[in-house]
């Protein structure tokens, strides 16, 4: 148990944490890379078995990651809760202070300290006590009087908030894990692809969404989407009640009571609606499998089959590559007075590019051909990204505490002096300083000197062992 | 093209600042500090004026009306250049260590320079995923956190070789030169410490982003897997250095091993990420 109280255990769980995350940058995973995790399975059969067992295609949901992490909410609570407090400036005292009041063995303690000093005031014991009372204040410490025997004891702090970051922001962490697991029990994510004026029940909520219209734009002269959106309809499919109606962009959902719907992707169904030919100027709407009549000529075409991505594989037969309607092809039969010719497959953005279809099935390059693609209007699909995420509020809340307490932690600086003053007759004060801060001794030296200084103001003298700078650790 | 030429003279001048930090390190002129800071300031304002130029023609696409330009390789190097460089003209401004040019200033010339040889300066359309108000906020604050680092493993390389000379028998002229250890490492603490709120602000800003575009504040993406991981490497530093008493050489090589992450976080990660993929193409 000992072990988990330590820093050491802490930064230990850190360090297993990151290795075991870059791991599953480099292995291919399940959820985001199917395909990948199918390939290494082929390719390294028995360290993919291994691999397999130990979970790491599923890294990031396997039991032992988890159990890592939970790991490590359990050592930030025993860690920073139950030890004692790691650093002297946390309790109001100083342990080692708050032993005694006697002078001697005080003095001995602050001379420890990294920056102390001491020396004597030409003043009563009052004045000198108002006088380093005055100067702390007035250098925004917030000084306290301990009662003593032997005269004066003036504990002052600046920053004190500082001491609540550590804890704020330990405590905030365990809370986004918290979130996490919330979203682990009871969110859900599920991708819901509809083909535009189509409809797709969840299986994770009894809803059937709409797509009524799918609509992608591009920049000029690319490939580069500047725009897609859905309009959709979402209704309760048991009850056929209306939920929600919007035209949906990415990064603007629909929000819905028990989810909310975001436009993730799109992709070309391997449909079309129409395909127009251009024949000698003559344009020639098609719809698929329709048979048109090329005006003033005996020959007949059709329209039959298209290709977003169009492809040649290798063994030359057509394909598509991708669902991305990035080089769309459409396949033309053509009737010369009944008889079937040949089909052949005419490329949008490739006019003087065609192949002829032989009965085989396989494809020849064919000669450029005297009529051309000159417009596709395809059906796409919209992909939806449907979820829930209870833990949000949760994560985000922790969030916003972890980074009070880290600013609390790092940008504030907590410095503390103690100061003990005692009479050395009716017009004379002995004083020893000791001074700790936050960020270690070297950036409080430039402060203590300037308190020192301060105390001395011509109304006394410094005795000549005193420290203000650290030894270097 | 007013854009262009405004960011190859403030290379040049970063340039000229880095010879006359690196002149200082061999000839004892307090004035070739100087000439250091007031160099890089002035590169610094000539810097500003190309990003704005840039931001006033990145507007003329419609949709990145409002967005800053740094949705490409180009973009995001330039900024890195500014933010490494910003924040060492302040930090030398503030403690006038002189030497510390040597150190920091190689990281922004090289995100400079690396902007200006390699990559693509022409601008593009955002596309719909980063046509969002977050584009302002989560790379900037996150490259700010990365400039910051930057500067720290700059300090650390110093420590190293102030070390290094204390030890020798025949320290030469530079050890005189360089800070104390003690300050250098304290400089690169609070460096590291400052960084790190901003950090970890970065990340959860990535997350909301995320939540609001794809519904999931964590996705295990590479990129943000591997901002994670840059994350509890420097917990790890904060850690052994506040409560194990971790000082000088042991701690500059763990921010050293945080500043690798850094530099595979933001280059090396784009061809794992297909979600920030953008920075490694137009």
């Amino acid at each position: 148990m000992s072990f988990f109280r330590s820093v050491r255990a802490n930064v230990l769980l850190f360090f297993v944490l990151a290795a075991a995350s870059a791991l599953g940058t480099l292995v291919p995973q399940m959820g985001e890379n199917p395909a990948g995790v199918e390939k290494f399975l082929q390719t390294y059969p028995l360290w993919g078995r291994v691999l397999d067992f130990l979970w790491f295609f599923n890294l990031y949901h396997s039991p032992w990651f988890l159990g890592l992490l939970g790991l490590m909410a359990f050592n930030i609570v025993v860690c920073k809760l139950w030890n004692a407090p790691p650093d002297p400036g946390l309790s109001e005292i100083a342990p080692e202070l708050s032993r005694g009041e006697d002078w001697n063995f005080l003095g001995a303690e602050l001379r420890k300290k990294s920056l102390n000093g001491e020396g004597f005031l030409e003043l009563p014991l009052e004045s000198a006590r108002s006088r380093v009372r005055g100067l702390l204040l007035q250098r925004g410490f917030r000084v306290q009087e301990e009662p003593s025997s032997f005269g004066t004891f003036l504990v002052s702090t600046k920053h004190p908030g500082q001491r609540w970051g550590s804890y704020i922001s330990h405590i905030s962490l365990v809370v986004i894990l918290l979130g996490a697991l919330v979203k682990g029990l009871f969110g859900f994510e599920e991708f819901l692809p509809v083909v535009e004026g189509g409809s797709q029940n969840l299986r994770q909520r009894p809803w059937e969404v709409f797509v009524d219209r799918f609509e992608v734009e591009y920049y000029p002269q690319s490939k580069v989407p500047r725009l897609f959106a859905s309009q959709i309809r979402v209704y309760d499919h048991t009850t056929r009640k209306h939920l929600g109606s919007k035209r949906i962009l990415v990064n603007d959902p629909l929000a819905l009571s028990g989810g909310r719907i975001y436009q993730a992707s799109w992709g070309a169904t391997g449909r079309f609606r129409r395909a127009r030919l251009l024949v000698q100027g003559v344009e020639v709407d098609l719809e698929p499998h329709q048979k048109v009549r090329i005006p003033s000529t005996s020959i007949e075409v059709q329209a039959d089959r298209m290709l977003p991505q169009f492809a040649v594989s290798a063994d030359q037969r057509p394909q598509t590559e991708s669902l991305e309607y990035d080089n769309p092809a459409v396949r033309f039969v053509f009737y010369y007075r009944g008889r079937r010719m040949d089909p052949v497959w005419l490329l949008l953005h490739w006019p003087r590019v065609s192949f002829r279809e032989k009965p085989d099935g396989t494809l020849a390059h064919a000669p450029a051909p005297p009529f051309l693609l000159a417009a596709l209007d395809p059906v796409f699909f919209s992909g939806l990204q449907v979820a829930q995420d209870p833990g949000f509020p949760i994560i985000v809340t922790g969030s916003a505490t972890m980074l009070l307490g880290l600013s609390l932690l790092f940008y504030l600086h907590r410095r503390r002096t103690w100061c003990l003053l005692r009479a050395e007759g009716p017009k004379k004060s002995r004083w020893v300083l000791g001074g700790w801060s936050s960020r270690g001794p070297v950036a409080f030296r430039k402060e203590f000197s300037q308190i020192l200084e301060a105390i001395e103001g011509g109304a006394g003298e410094r005795l000549p062992h005193s420290r203000e700078v650290s030894s270097y650790a | 093209m007013l854009e262009t030429i405004f960011f190859k003279i403030s290379f040049g001048l970063y340039l000229l600042a880095l010879v006359f930090s690196g002149a200082y390190l061999f000839i004892r002129r307090e004035v070739y500090s100087r000439w250091v800071w007031r160099l890089y300031g002035l590169g610094l304002s000539f810097h500003l004026t190309s990003f704005v130029w840039r931001t006033k023609n990145f507007w003329e696409i419609a949709e990145n009306r409002f967005y800053l330009p740094i949705n490409t390789f180009f973009g995001a190097l330039s900024y890195l250049a500014f933010a490494i460089g910003i924040i060492f003209w302040l930090v030398e401004g503030r403690h006038r260590l002189n030497i510390l040019g040597a150190f920091v200033l190689p990281w922004s010339v090289l995100a400079a320079g690396a902007a200006m040889f390699f990559a693509d300066p022409s601008l593009s359309g955002l596309v719909p995923s980063l046509q969002s108000y977050w584009i302002n906020i989560h790379p900037l604050v996150l490259m700010t956190a990365y400039a910051f680092l930057a500067n720290a493993f700059g300090v650390g390389v110093a420590l190293l070789i102030q070390e290094h000379q204390v030890k020798s028998r025949k320290p030469s002229e530079l050890c005189y030169r360089l800070p104390a250890i003690e300050e250098l490492d304290q400089l690169q603490y609070r460096l590291i410490a400052g960084s790190f709120p901003i950090l970890s602000i970065g990340i959860v800003m990535g997350g909301i982003w995320a939540y609001n575009a794809w519904g999931r504040f964590w996705g295990w993406d590479a990129k943000e897997t591997w901002a994670l991981i840059t994350w509890f490497v420097y917990v790890g530093y904060l850690h052994l250095r506040l409560f194990s008493g971790w000082r000088g050489r042991k701690t500059v090589y763990l921010a050293m091993l945080g500043f690798a992450c850094v530099i595979f976080t933001f280059f090396g990660v784009n061809y794992l990420s297909e979600l920030h993929g953008y920075l490694s193409g137009g």
